[in-house]
């Protein structure tokens, strides 16, 4: 099947550190791919490439062949969750994402905030400030505003840290309803029940190295501590 | 445009609720302006013939006041990088940071024009049109060149520091041409004075915005 995402030989180094070291991976049009791997090796670093944050040292990414370099407009198909939630604090959840609607050129920036504020269970809240919001809440928050412009590649660092259990089960019920077969996602998690639900197919990285690619396995977690303790110590 | 003009409009939106940079600004420079006009011996003309210099230097300080504090509220929950992963021109990001930060130095600025003249002795409407030619041509070299040096260190430790270091030198050609347009208007002199100062700063102008927009999409990457 024809890549839809392409990252080759990817290295990263900040200074005397290597973030990842020649790292490859192809991801076909309306999979899901999960990213697991120890602290440190390399996820959000990888994570932060492909949605154009962070510039590789050498290697490149291409979307559909198109090296993301080559201009501006194909961030607007990209959907990206960091650590931070990017929410500014002293405006509203609603004015949050008119703001970010704008930005993305959106036609009714409002009904979509609208759209996504529902969908993400914040309508109620919507007049207040995020500033007040609890993690769970702004993490919500972000997620809606990394999903307000429909982006056909979803990328999602850590989408459950700060969510309480149902909170993590409904977004990933969510997330699930979003796997339509165009929709692309990566998602880097340390969530072994998310892998199950939510990836066809895992990576696992390891000091900045790809260790394992290949589909989701019924017993996962296993398996991690399997390729873990064989690429040593 | 519409990037940089949905910044500016969220920018003003933030600072209506909060008033923390307009509030800044004009406090901080009242107190310099007052504590100058009190600094001279009595009798002596030195803080009128400075005046200008005092109002310039003032203004400098509190407009990175007004840069660290704009640039903070982009580094809270990481809203930096939200607007650099929007699907536009960065440079949109960098015009939208400028209007909003000259916005917020003119505002300060038209509250401070009259206090200044009541301390230092001059009529605010003696030669405004050519002081504020010059306070406006001034604030966009200094807000072009503060943009993209509050992107640079944005991240970095020490950045209250760092960026007058930076800031301070590379506004020299501002601080000059904007002096001595207000000295021409307030205090009097060869009205092409004022004009070679005023086409200087506008030249200034220019560069600094061209490279201002040049460099900022290199520089805020990671």
């Amino acid at each position: 099947m024809k890549a839809f995402l392409k990252a080759e030989g990817l290295v990263k180094r900040y200074g005397h550190i290597h973030a990842l070291r020649g790292v490859d991976l192809e991801v076909a049009r309306g999979r899901s791919v999960v990213l697991l791997g120890p602290n440190g090796a390399g996820k959000s670093t990888l994570l932060g490439i492909l949605a154009g944050r962070v510039r590789p040292t050498t290697g490149r990414v291409t979307i559909e062949d198109r090296d993301i370099r080559s201009g501006s407009g194909w961030r607007g198909q990209t959907g990206y969750l960091a650590h931070a939630s990017l929410v500014y604090p002293g405006l509203t959840a609603m004015e949050n994402l008119i703001f970010y609607g704008r930005l993305y050129g959106l036609e009714d920036p409002l009904s979509r905030a609208e759209e996504m504020l529902r969908f993400m269970g914040l309508w109620d809240r919507r007049n207040d400030r995020a500033g007040g919001f609890s993690r769970g809440m702004e993490q919500r928050l972000a997620i809606g505003r990394a999903l307000l412009h429909s982006p056909d590649l979803i990328l999602l660092d850590e989408p459950f840290s700060g969510l309480d259990y149902q909170s993590s089960r409904a977004f990933a019920r969510a997330l699930e309803a979003l796997r339509d077969g165009h929709r692309t996602l990566v998602i880097a998690t340390h969530d072994m029940d998310a892998v199950g639900e939510l990836g066809e197919a895992v990576v696992v990285l390891g000091k900045g190295k790809v260790l394992h690619v290949g589909p989701v396995q019924p017993d996962m977690k296993t398996m991690y501590v399997e390729i873990l303790q064989g690429s040593g110590p | 445009m519409r990037p940089a003009l949905a910044i500016l409009r969220k920018d003003l939106l933030l600072e209506l609720r909060g008033r923390e940079v307009i509030v800044t600004l004009t406090v901080f420079s009242f107190l310099v302006l007052t504590l100058f006009s009190f600094s001279a011996v009595p009798g002596s003309a030195a803080p009128g013939e400075m005046a200008p210099g005092i109002l310039w230097i003032t203004c400098l300080f509190a407009g990175i006041l007004g840069l660290n504090r704009a640039f903070d509220r982009e580094r809270e929950n990481g809203c930096f990088t939200g607007l650099l992963l929007a699907p536009c021109d960065r440079v949109q990001v960098y015009w939208g940071k400028c209007l909003s930060i000259f916005v917020f130095m003119v505002v300060f600025q038209g509250i401070l024009w009259p206090i200044f003249g009541v301390l230092y002795g001059y009529s605010p409407f003696r030669g405004a049109l050519t002081a504020w030619a010059g306070i406006l041509l001034g604030d966009l070299g200094f807000v072009a060149l503060g943009v993209i040096l509050s992107a640079v260190t944005i991240h970095a430790k020490g950045k209250e520091i760092i960026l007058p270091l930076l800031l301070l030198p590379l506004c020299l050609p501002v601080l000059v041409g904007g002096v001595r347009v207000i000295a021409v208007a307030v205090q009097g002199g060869e009205p092409g004075e004022a004009a070679a100062w005023i086409g200087r700063l506008a030249a200034f102008d220019v560069i600094f915005l061209a490279l201002g927009s040049l460099l900022f999409p290199l520089v805020v990457e990671e």
